[in-house]
C-alpha cells in the first residue's frame, strides 16, 4: 500500500501485482525471440555475409510499437486482477473492545480473551492504511470513547494495549447497532468473545471473535447469581444463588465476611459459617446464609471449591458483595393521580415523591422520573418513564399521536429487549392506546398494526421509555402480563438507582447529580477514574462510595456483577446486528475500485492496436 | 502465362534493331554481312567465270571495256537467343516476381523478334532447352515452353546452378550467332558473372545482359528483429539481425556489385540493364523491353 497526494493505494490481492513484471518479462522474451522463429529467403547470402556477424541472440533491443501496446495491455490487465483501489485519506475505523468480564477467561494460545482480542486489534491497526484514522472504544455496560478524537495508527495502538476487562457486562448488542447505524465510520471493527449471527451481516462491520470453545473438562466455571437480604422473624439472611458449568458435580464452599461499618473494612470481620453447597452442572441453587444477627455495614460472599482449585474459567465472579444501607432510590412521580391510586406503592424498593401535575410540567429535579399522563416541556435529567402522554412532541424527539378508532393489535416486537423478558405481547390487553413516533435514539419495542405503541431508548446514559397505553394501576396477578412488563420497565430504567438491596447490580455507573468522587471502600481502598461524562466503571467487584462534595452526603454502593450472560462461558453469546440501509459513507472517507477503469483502459489500448493494424492494412490495399 | 491484346498491341509497334550484323539463315529484314542480290548497292567486282552474266554492269563495260559485276547488300533474318538463369535465386516460389518478370520479358521479345521472321531460340540455364522457334505462329509454342519450364523449375528444393558451365553448354549449340538475351539477378560472384557472359561473347553473339532484383534483394531482411535466412540456392541458414547501419552497408555492397557488373559489361560491348521487379509485371516488362536499345 502506498501513499500518494495524501490518498492510499492499495491491491486487493497484491500478489497478483507480479503480474506487471511478470508480463514485462514474458514480452521482452517472446520479442527477442521473436525472429529466431522467422525464417526467409533470399536470393542469395553473398553479400550479408560480408556485413559485421550480428546473430539475434546479441542483439540490441529495440523494442517496436506493437511490444508497448501488448505491454500496456497485459499490465493494465494485471493491475486490474490484482484489484487496484484507492482510497482518500481520512478514511475512519471504530475500534471497539469488549472490556466485559467474560474477556477476562482464558482464550487460545494460553492468553485470556482480551489479552488476544487485542493482539489481534493492535496487528489490524498496524497492518491498516497510515491514513486510516481510528476511534477507539471501549465496550462494557457503556460504549465509552477512550479517544477524544479520530486517532493515527500508532496512537490507536497505544491506546488499545494497556486495557484490561471491566467488571461489566457488556451491551454489545445495542452499541455497535448505534455505531453501525450513525454512518460516522466508514467501517466498525469489534473484538469480543461474542459470535456474530451469520445472519446478520452488517457491510461495514468487521467482527473478530475471540471465544474459546465451550467449557472443556477438567475446567470448569463457578459463579455468584445473586446475592440478597431477606428479613424473617425479625432476623436479616442472605440469600446466595450460585451455579456451575462444566463439571458434573462440584462441592463449593458458600463463606462470608462481614464488617461492622464502612470504615471498619481494614479490621477483623465477623465470618458466618461456611456453607457447602454440592452444585449438578448447569443448576442454580439458592442458599440462605446467616443470620446476621450483629450491626453490619457490608457483606462479602465468596465461592469456592477445593476440587476446582485454580481451574475455574472466570475467578472474577466468584465474589459478591452487598451493603446494609438503606438506599431506597426515589423516584418522582408526576402524574394526575396519586401513587395509591396508581398502586406503585407496591412496587419493592421505590420510594415515591408524587406530584399532581398539571398538563405539562417542568422536570427539575434530577431524580428518576415517572410521567404519567402528562407532557413535559424539557428533558429529564435522569432516567424516565412515560405512561400513556397526552399527543404531543417528547424531549428527546419524535412525538405522540392519537391513535386511529380500530382495533389494536400487537404485531410485532423486540423480544431481545430485556423489557420483554418473560412476556408474549399478544397476550397484552390494550384498550386504549397512543401511536409513539420513535425519537431517533430510541427503538420500538412494541408495535401494532397501526404503529408503535412503545419505545425505549438511551441518551446521555440516561436511559427512557415511552408507553402509549396505560400500565397502571398495578394489580399482580390479575393482569399478569402488563404486570411483568411494568415490573421489567422499572428493571430496566432504574435499576441503577436501585438500592444495594435488590441486588441487582451495578457495573458502570452514571453518578447522580452532584456527586463527583468515587471511591473503593472494600476490599481495597482506591480512588475510581470519573470520566468526563460523569461516568465510572469500577474495574472490580466491592463497595465504593459515591460523595457530594456540596451537600457533604456519602452513598455506599456495592459493586458486583451478577450476569449469566458474562459469566456462564458455555453459552454461544449471539449477537445480531441487523444490516443498515441508512448508513452512508462520508465522501472523504470514500474508497475508489480503480479495477472497472482499468479494464476499461485496457480495451481502449487493445482497440487502438486494432484501428491500428486496420488502417495499415487499407494503406496496403491502396498502395 | 496470359498477355492480353493491348500488351501484344504494344508489342507490335517495337522493332528488332540489332548494332552488328550476323550471317543468318533466311533472308530476313536485317543488314547482312553477306553479300548477294539486295535493294542497296554494295560495290563492284571483277567478272569471273561462273558469275552469273545478269549481275554484269554493261554501262560500266562501255565505259572501260572491263566486265564487273554489281553487288549488293544480303538482307537476312537474325537468331535471338533468350537465356534465363534458372537458378533458385528466380524459380524459389518465394521469389518468383523475378522468375516472372523473366519470363514475361523473354516472350516479349520472342513476339518482336517472331514477328519479323526472326527465329528465337530459349535456353534456361539449368533447365530445358527449346527448340528454334519460327515465325509469328509459333509465338503460343513459345508460351507453353515457358509455361512448362515454370511448372518444372519453380520449388523450394535448394539447387545450385553452374551458370558459367551453362553458359558455355548454351553457347556450343548456337548454329548462326545473333543477338543474345541474358536474363538473370547477377548475383554472383563478378568472376561468375564474366565467365558466363565471356562464354556467350565468345560465340560471337551481341549480348544484352538484364538483370532482374526483387524486394528482398534491394531491402534486406529481416530489420531489427532479427530472422533466420536462407540461402535460396545453397540452402544455408544464417541467423541475423540488421540495424540501420547495417542496411546503409548491405545496400552499399549490391550498389557496388551491379557498378562492377555494369562496369564490365560496359567495357565487352555488353548492353546491361537492371530492373526493379514491381507490379503489374507485364508493365514492368515493357518498360525493361524500351530502355533496351534492342528494341525500338
Amino acid at each position: 500500500m502506498i501513499s500518494l497526494f495524501g490518498a492510499s493505494l492499495g491491491a486487493t490481492t497484491p500478489l497478483l501485482l507480479l503480474g506487471v513484471p511478470l508480463a514485462s518479462a514474458l514480452l521482452i522474451y517472446v520479442y527477442r525471440n521473436l525472429g529466431k522463429s522467422k525464417r526467409a529467403v533470399v536470393s542469395t547470402l553473398l553479400f550479408l555475409r560480408q556485413l559485421p556477424n550480428r546473430p539475434t541472440s546479441r542483439r540490441k533491443f529495440v523494442p517496436p510499437l506493437q511490444f508497448w501496446i501488448e505491454l500496456a495491455a497485459l499490465s493494465l490487465l494485471s493491475l486490474a486482477a490484482a484489484g487496484i483501489f484507492l482510497t482518500n485519506a481520512g478514511s475512519s475505523v471504530a475500534v471497539v473492545i469488549d472490556q466485559s468480564l467474560s474477556m477476562e477467561a482464558p482464550g487460545k494460545e494460553g492468553l485470556t480473551r482480551i489479552e488476544n482480542a487485542k493482539r489481534l486489534a493492535v496487528a489490524d491497526v498496524t497492518n491498516s492504511l497510515p491514513t486510516t484514522r481510528f476511534s477507539v472504544f471501549s465496550a462494557n455496560s457503556s460504549l465509552i470513547p477512550l479517544s477524544s478524537s479520530k486517532v493515527s495508527v500508532l496512537e490507536a495502538a497505544s491506546i488499545i494495549s494497556p486495557l484490561t476487562t471491566l467488571h461489566a457486562e457488556d451491551r454489545l448488542q445495542n452499541h455497535l447497532t448505534s455505531l453501525v447505524n450513525s454512518g460516522q465510520y466508514d467501517s466498525v471493527w469489534a473484538y469480543t468473545d461474542r459470535v456474530l449471527d451469520a445472519s446478520s451481516l452488517p457491510s461495514n462491520l468487521r467482527l473478530v471473535s475471540v471465544a474459546g470453545s465451550s467449557v472443556e473438562k477438567p475446567a470448569a466455571n463457578l459463579w455468584l447469581r445473586n446475592i440478597s437480604t431477606k428479613t424473617s422473624d425479625g432476623k436479616t439472611f442472605l440469600t446466595v444463588s450460585v451455579e456451575q458449568v462444566g463439571a458434573p458435580s462440584l462441592a463449593v464452599t458458600l463463606s462470608t465476611f462481614c464488617y461492622e461499618s464502612a470504615a471498619s473494612e481494614a479490621g477483623r470481620p465477623r465470618m458466618l459459617p461456611d456453607t457447602v453447597v454440592e452444585l449438578p452442572n448447569g443448576v442454580s441453587i439458592t442458599k440462605q446464609l446467616g443470620p446476621l444477627d450483629f450491626p453490619w455495614s457490608h457483606c462479602r460472599v465468596l465461592a469456592t471449591s477445593n476440587s476446582m482449585g485454580a481451574s475455574d474459567l472466570l475467578p472474577g465472579d466468584n465474589d459478591g458483595w452487598i451493603t446494609s444501607q438503606s438506599e431506597s432510590s426515589r423516584v418522582e412521580l408526576t402524574s394526575p393521580l396519586s401513587p395509591e391510586q396508581l398502586k406503585i406503592e407496591a412496587l419493592l424498593g421505590l420510594s415515591v415523591i408524587s406530584s399532581l401535575s398539571a398538563q405539562t410540567t417542568q422536570l427539575e429535579a434530577s431524580l428518576p422520573q415517572i410521567v404519567h399522563r402528562s407532557a413535559v416541556s424539557n428533558k429529564p435529567n435522569s432516567s424516565a418513564l412515560m405512561v400513556f402522554p397526552p399527543a404531543g412532541p417528547l424531549p428527546w424527539g419524535g412525538q405522540v399521536r392519537e391513535s386511529p378508532n380500530r382495533a389494536t393489535e400487537i404485531s410485532r416486537w423486540d423480544d431481545t429487549h430485556p423489557v420483554l423478558t418473560y412476556i408474549n405481547p399478544t397476550l397484552l390487553d390494550i384498550r386504549a392506546t397512543r401511536l409513539v413516533d420513535c425519537p431517533p435514539s430510541a427503538t420500538a419495542l412494541l408495535t401494532t398494526t397501526a404503529g408503535t405503541v412503545a419505545c425505549v431508548g438511551e441518551q446521555h446514559g440516561r436511559r427512557y421509555a415511552v408507553v402509549g397505553f396505560e400500565i397502571f394501576p398495578f394489580d399482580g396477578a390479575k393482569t399478569p402480563t402488563l404486570s411483568i412488563l411494568t415490573l421489567n420497565l422499572f428493571r430496566w430504567l432504574f435499576e441503577r438507582e436501585s438500592s444495594s438491596q435488590s441486588a441487582r447490580p451495578y457495573e458502570s455507573l452514571t453518578l447522580p447529580a452532584g456527586v463527583t468522587e468515587a471511591s473503593y471502600l472494600a476490599p481495597d481502598a482506591g480512588t475510581i477514574v470519573v470520566s468526563a461524562q460523569n461516568f465510572i466503571a469500577p474495574p472490580r467487584p466491592g463497595v465504593i462510595q459515591l460523595v457530594d462534595p456540596k451537600l457533604a452526603t456519602r452513598l455506599v454502593k456495592a459493586v458486583n456483577l451478577f450476569s449469566d450472560h458474562e459469566s456462564n462461558l458455555a453459552e454461544n453469546n449471539l449477537l445480531n446486528i441487523p444490516p443498515v440501509d441508512r448508513a452512508v459513507k462520508k465522501p472523504s472517507a470514500q474508497s475508489l475500485d480503480a479495477t472497472p477503469w482499468l479494464v476499461i483502459c485496457a480495451l481502449l489500448v487493445l482497440l487502438f492496436d486494432i484501428a491500428r493494424r486496420i488502417v495499415r492494412v487499407s494503406r496496403w490495399s491502396r498502395t | 502465362m496470359l498477355i492480353d491484346a493491348d500488351t501484344l498491341r504494344v508489342l507490335d509497334a517495337f522493332v528488332l534493331r540489332t548494332r552488328r550484323s550476323f550471317f543468318g539463315m533466311r533472308q530476313g529484314a536485317h543488314r547482312s554481312p553477306r553479300r548477294g542480290h539486295g535493294v542497296e548497292f554494295a560495290e563492284y567486282r571483277k567478272y569471273e567465270i561462273g558469275d552469273n552474266p545478269r549481275y554484269i554492269d554493261w554501262n560500266l563495260f562501255a565505259r572501260s571495256d572491263k566486265l564487273y559485276i554489281r553487288r549488293y547488300l544480303q538482307e537476312e533474318n537474325v537468331s535471338l537467343f533468350v537465356i534465363i538463369d534458372g537458378s533458385r535465386s528466380l524459380t524459389h516460389p518465394a521469389l518468383k516476381s523475378k522468375w516472372d518478370l523473366a519470363t514475361y520479358i523473354a516472350a516479349f521479345a520472342s513476339y518482336i523478334a517472331l514477328s519479323a521472321q526472326d527465329p528465337v531460340a530459349i535456353s534456361i540455364l539449368g533447365g530445358p532447352h527449346s527448340s528454334t522457334f519460327w515465325g509469328a505462329k509459333a509465338f503460343n509454342s513459345v508460351k507453353r515452353f515457358l509455361d512448362e519450364a515454370t511448372d518444372t523449375l519453380v520449388e523450394e528444393t535448394p539447387r545450385t546452378v553452374d551458370i558459367v558451365d551453362e553458359s558455355r553448354r548454351v553457347a556450343t549449340r548456337v548454329q548462326f550467332p545473333g543477338v543474345c538475351l541474358f536474363i538473370s539477378d547477377f548475383l554472383y560472384p563478378l568472376d561468375t558473372v564474366a565467365e558466363a557472359l565471356g562464354a556467350l561473347r565468345a560465340r560471337n553473339m551481341e549480348v544484352h545482359a538484364i538483370q532482374l532484383l526483387g524486394p528482398s534483394d534491394l531491402e534486406p531482411r529481416p530489420g531489427s528483429s532479427g530472422a533466420t535466412l536462407t540461402d535460396s540456392e545453397t540452402g544455408e541458414a544464417l541467423g541475423i539481425s540488421l540495424g540501420i547501419e547495417d542496411r546503409a552497408k548491405y545496400t552499399q555492397l549490391l550498389r557496388e556489385h551491379n557498378d562492377a557488373v555494369r562496369k564490365h559489361c560496359l567495357s565487352h560491348q555488353i548492353k546491361f540493364v537492371s530492373t526493379e521487379v514491381r507490379e503489374p509485371l507485364t508493365v514492368c516488362g515493357i518498360e525493361t523491353l524500351t530502355t533496351m536499345s534492342l528494341f525500338v
